[in-house]
C-alpha cells in the first residue's frame, strides 16, 4: 500500500474522529448547537490561507532555484487553496445564514477572503492561458507572489473601511467561550483538514507530474519524428466509411480539475438559498446542511483528481 | 453547367481610392487550370475573392459558374467554389477532425467522410491535435481535406505551395486533377513557377492591375 | 447542402464547444461579473435596506454591461477567413446569425445562473414571484444574446469590435427597464404584465431584424 494510499485512509479515519467529537462536545454557551458548524468552517479558512502562503513559498523558490517542482507546489497549493476557500466562504454563509439571518455580512475579513478567491481564480486562469511550461512558471510565480503581498494591504483597507461604518455588532468564533472540550475538538477537526490537504496535494502534484509527463513525449514526439504523425497524401479512392483508431495522440487541456467541487458547492449553495427562502432550518439543519456540504465537496474533489490520474496515465502509456 | 467557368469582362475593383484592378480580362473554361503569377500587392487575392465573388467589383462586368458578379445568384454558386486563402480559415481551438467534422456537416456530407479525407491528405495521425498547435504546412492540407469532401467545381488556390513540403506539394496536384476530371477548374496562385507550370494549361499574369501574357524566367 | 435548422445546429456547437475549450466565459467573464457584484456594496455602503434595494437592479446591470462582454468573447467572433469560409460553404446567413446568437444567449443564461445567488448572497434583496422571474431570466438572455449578436455583425472588423459594448448598451435599455421593474413589481405587488409583454416585444424585433439584416450585413462589407 502506498503512502498516498495510507495517508487518504488516515484522513478518512482522521475526518471520522473530528466528527464524532464535533457531535458530542456539549452545546456551547452563547451559540448552542450551532457552534459546530466552526468545526468544518474554522480549519477550511485555516487551510485556505496555510495553502495559499505555500503557494507564495512555492513561487519564490521557484524564481530563485528555476526547478519547476517548486512550481508544480505552488500551483498545485493555490488550487486546493480556492477549493477551501470556496468551502470556507459556503460554510461561512450558512454560519451567518443560521445564526444572524443573512447569507454575508461586509465585514473585513469576509471580503478580503473573497478577494482572495478571485485573486487565486486569476492566478489558475492566467495558468490555464499559458501553455508553455517555463513561462507559464515564471509569470504565475510573479502572480502568487503579488497576489499574496496585497493581501495585507487590502486587509488593511477594508478594516479601515469598516471603522468608518458602525462596527458590526455580530458575535465573533473568537468571542466565544472555548472551553476544553470545545478546544479539542476544533484542534481534531484542524488536524483531520490538513491530512486532507496533504492528501490532495499530493493527488494534484501527481496529476501535473504525470500530465508533464505526457506533454513531454508529445512533444518530443513531435520534434524527433517531426511529421510522422503527417504521413505523406494517399491517391487511392477514399473509403466512404472511416474506423477511427481507439488511441488518441492529441493534446488536450481540460477545465480546471476543481471545477466539479467547486460545481457541486455551488449547486448545494444554491438550492439551500433558495429552498430556505421558504422553510428554515432547525439548528441541527444547519449543521447537517455544513457537513454535508463538506464531506460531499471533499469527496467530489478528491474523486475527481483520482479519475483524472487515471485517465492521463493510461494516455502515458498509450504514447510512450 | 455552362462550359466557361470564369468570365470577367473589363473588372476594375478600387479600395478607397486606389485602384487594384482595373480593365481586367479573364475566362476560365471547364477542364481548364489557370496559374496566376505577380508582384506582391499586384492584387492576386483580390482577382481571387473576387471571382470567389466575396468582393463586388466597382466596374465592369463578370459571371462565374453562370451567375453575374452583382447578381443575386451568386449566393447560389457559393457553395461549388472553394477558395483557399494564405490564412488558414480553421477554428484554432477546435482538433483538424472537429474543424473537417464542422465543415462536412454544414456542407451535407457524412461524417464518415472526415476521417477518410484526413487520412487521404495525411493528417490521420493528428487529426485530435487542435489547429492552433498545427504548422501552417499541416493546415493546410486539412483544408485540403474539406475541398475533398466538398468536391467545388472551381478551385481557388491562394499561395498554392506556401509551408507545404515535397509529399504534400503533390496533393496540389491531385486537387487539381480531381476538379478537372469532374469538369471543373481551378485558378492557382503561386510563387514557386517550377510546380505550377506542369499543373497549368496556361499562366498568366497580373501586371498593372490588369492580365498580361508571361515569360516563364 | 444541409437545411437553416441543421446549419444554426453546428454553428451555435461549434461555439459552444470553443468556449468549452477556452473558458473564456466560465472563467473570465463569470468571476468577473461576481467581483463587480462584490465592489459595488464597497463604494456604495452596506447598509443591508440599501443593498435590498439596490439589489436586484445592481444584478440586471452587471447582466446587461457584462453580458456584451460574453457576445464579444473571442470564441464568438469570427475573424474574415472564418465567414469567407461559412459564405463558401452556402450557408444561410440567417442560420449563422440564429446559431450564433443561440449560443450566446445559452452561455448568458449560464451567467445569470450563477451570479444570480451571489447577488441573493450580498445584496439578500428578497426577491418574490419565482415563477414569474424563472421566465424573466431566459427572456432577458434572449434578448440580450440577440443584441449582441445582430450588434457585432454591425460592427465586424475586428477594429470596430471595441463599439459593440457602446451600441448595445443604450439599445438595452428597455431590457434593463422590463427585468428590474418586473422584480420590483413582484415585490410589492404591481402590474407587471406590461414589462413582461415589453420584453417578449423586444426579443421577437430583435431576432426578426437580425435574420433580416444578416445578408445585407454580411455583404455589406464586400
Amino acid at each position: 500500500m502506498n503512502k498516498t494510499r495510507m495517508l487518504e485512509i488516515a484522513a478518512v479515519v482522521a475526518m471520522a474522529t473530528a466528527l464524532i467529537l464535533a457531535l458530542v462536545v456539549g452545546e456551547e454557551q452563547t451559540m448552542g448547537n450551532l457552534a459546530r458548524v466552526l468545526f468544518v468552517h474554522v480549519p477550511s479558512a485555516w487551510l485556505a490561507y496555510m495553502a495559499f502562503v505555500i503557494t507564495l513559498l512555492g513561487s519564490a523558490l521557484y524564481l530563485w532555484k528555476k526547478d519547476l517542482r517548486w512550481d508544480r507546489l505552488a500551483a498545485a497549493s493555490a488550487e486546493v487553496g480556492v477549493f477551501f476557500t470556496t468551502l470556507t466562504i459556503a460554510l461561512g454563509m450558512i454560519w451567518g445564514r443560521s445564526t444572524w439571518g443573512v447569507w454575508w455580512t461586509w465585514d473585513a475579513r469576509l471580503v478580503l477572503t473573497a478577494v482572495m478567491l478571485f485573486v487565486y481564480l486569476g492566478y489558475l486562469a492566467l495558468r490555464r492561458s499559458i501553455p508553455e511550461r517555463i513561462s507559464r512558471a515564471r509569470r504565475s510565480a510573479w502572480l502568487g507572489i503579488l497576489g499574496i503581498i496585497q493581501i495585507p494591504i487590502v486587509h488593511f483597507s477594508v478594516l479601515w473601511w469598516r471603522t468608518l461604518h458602525q462596527a458590526p455588532t455580530v458575535l465573533r468564533p473568537g468571542a466565544m467561550q472555548m472551553d476544553p472540550p470545545f478546544r479539542a475538538a476544533l484542534f481534531a477537526a484542524l488536524f483531520a483538514f490538513t491530512i486532507v490537504y496533504v492528501v490532495l496535494m499530493r493527488r494534484r502534484i501527481n496529476l501535473a507530474i504525470l500530465e508533464d509527463r505526457f506533454d513531454q513525449i508529445v512533444a518530443a514526439e513531435e520534434r524527433e519524428v517531426a511529421g510522422e504523425a503527417i504521413t505523406a497524401p494517399r491517391y487511392e479512392d477514399a473509403p466512404e466509411t472511416f474506423h477511427a483508431e481507439a488511441q488518441a495522440h492529441g493534446r488536450t487541456r481540460n477545465l480546471s480539475m476543481m471545477l466539479p467541487a467547486i460545481a457541486a458547492i455551488v449547486v448545494v449553495a444554491a438550492v439551500g438559498i433558495v429552498s430556505s427562502q421558504a422553510t428554515s432550518l432547525t439548528n441541527w439543519g444547519w449543521v447537517s446542511y455544513a457537513y454535508t456540504v463538506t464531506y460531499v465537496a471533499m469527496i467530489a474533489y478528491v474523486t475527481w483528481l483520482i479519475w483524472r490520474i487515471h485517465t492521463t496515465r493510461r494516455r502515458v502509456e498509450e504514447v510512450r | 453547367m455552362t462550359d466557361r467557368l470564369v468570365d470577367l469582362q473589363g473588372i476594375g475593383v478600387r479600395l478607397g481610392d486606389t485602384p487594384i484592378l482595373r480593365g481586367l480580362v479573364l475566362q476560365v473554361d471547364a477542364g481548364e487550370v489557370i496559374g496566376l503569377v505577380g508582384a506582391n500587392g499586384s492584387g492576386k487575392t483580390t482577382l481571387l475573392r473576387v471571382v470567389a465573388t466575396l468582393m463586388a467589383p466597382t466596374s465592369g462586368q463578370g459571371r462565374v459558374l453562370g451567375a453575374a458578379l452583382t447578381d443575386e445568384a451568386r449566393f447560389d454558386i457559393r457553395h461549388r467554389i472553394g477558395l483557399i486563402g494564405h490564412t488558414p480559415a480553421l477554428y484554432p481551438n477546435l482538433s483538424l477532425e472537429e474543424n473537417t467534422r464542422f465543415i462536412a456537416r454544414l456542407a451535407g456530407a457524412g461524417d464518415g467522410m472526415v476521417g477518410a479525407a484526413l487520412d487521404q491528405v495525411g493528417l490521420a495521425g493528428a487529426r485530435h491535435r487542435r489547429a492552433i498547435q498545427c504548422s501552417h504546412g499541416m493546415q493546410r492540407r486539412a483544408e485540403f481535406a474539406r475541398l475533398l469532401i466538398t468536391k467545388p467545381d472551381l478551385v481557388l488556390l491562394d499561395e498554392a505551395h506556401a509551408g507545404l513540403d515535397r509529399h504534400a506539394a503533390d496533393l496540389v496536384a491531385f486537387i487539381v486533377d480531381g476538379v478537372r476530371s469532374r469538369g471543373g477548374g481551378a485558378m492557382l496562385v503561386s510563387h514557386e513557377h517550377n510546380r505550377m507550370t506542369p499543373l497549368a494549361d496556361r499562366v498568366v499574369e497580373l501586371r498593372n492591375g490588369a492580365i498580361g501574357t508571361w515569360e516563364a524566367p | 447542402m444541409s437545411g437553416f435548422w441543421t446549419q444554426a445546429l453546428e454553428i451555435a456547437r461549434k461555439d459552444l464547444r470553443t468556449e468549452v475549450r477556452t473558458g473564456e466565459v466560465f472563467l473570465i467573464t463569470i468571476p468577473f461579473g461576481a467581483v463587480a457584484l462584490m465592489l459595488i456594496p464597497l463604494a456604495v455602503g452596506t447598509e443591508t435596506a440599501l443593498l435590498r434595494n439596490i439589489g436586484s437592479g445592481m444584478y440586471w446591470t452587471i447582466v446587461l454591461l457584462f453580458g456584451v462582454l460574453v457576445a464579444l468573447r473571442q470564441s464568438g467572433v469570427e475573424g474574415t477567413t472564418q465567414e469567407d469560409l461559412l459564405s463558401l460553404l452556402g450557408i444561410d446567413p440567417a442560420a449563422r446569425f440564429a446559431g450564433r446568437a443561440g449560443a450566446t444567449t445559452l452561455l448568458l443564461l449560464a451567467f445569470e445562473l450563477v451570479l444570480g445567488p451571489v447577488a441573493l448572497a450580498l445584496y439578500d434583496p428578497q426577491p418574490k414571484g419565482w415563477l414569474w422571474i424563472a421566465a424573466l431570466i431566459p427572456l432577458v438572455a434572449i434578448g440580450l444574446g440577440l443584441l449582441g449578436t445582430l450588434a457585432a455583425a454591425i460592427a465586424t472588423s475586428i477594429a470596430s469590435m471595441a463599439l459593440v459594448p457602446l451600441l448595445v448598451a443604450p439599445l438595452s435599455v428597455p431590457i434593463l427597464l422590463a427585468a428590474s421593474q418586473t422584480m420590483d413589481g413582484l415585490r410589492y405587488g404591481n402590474t407587471i404584465l406590461g414589462w413582461i409583454l415589453l420584453l417578449v416585444t423586444m426579443d421577437l424585433l430583435l431576432a426578426v431584424a437580425g435574420v433580416l439584416s444578416a445578408r445585407p450585413l454580411q455583404e455589406a462589407s464586400r
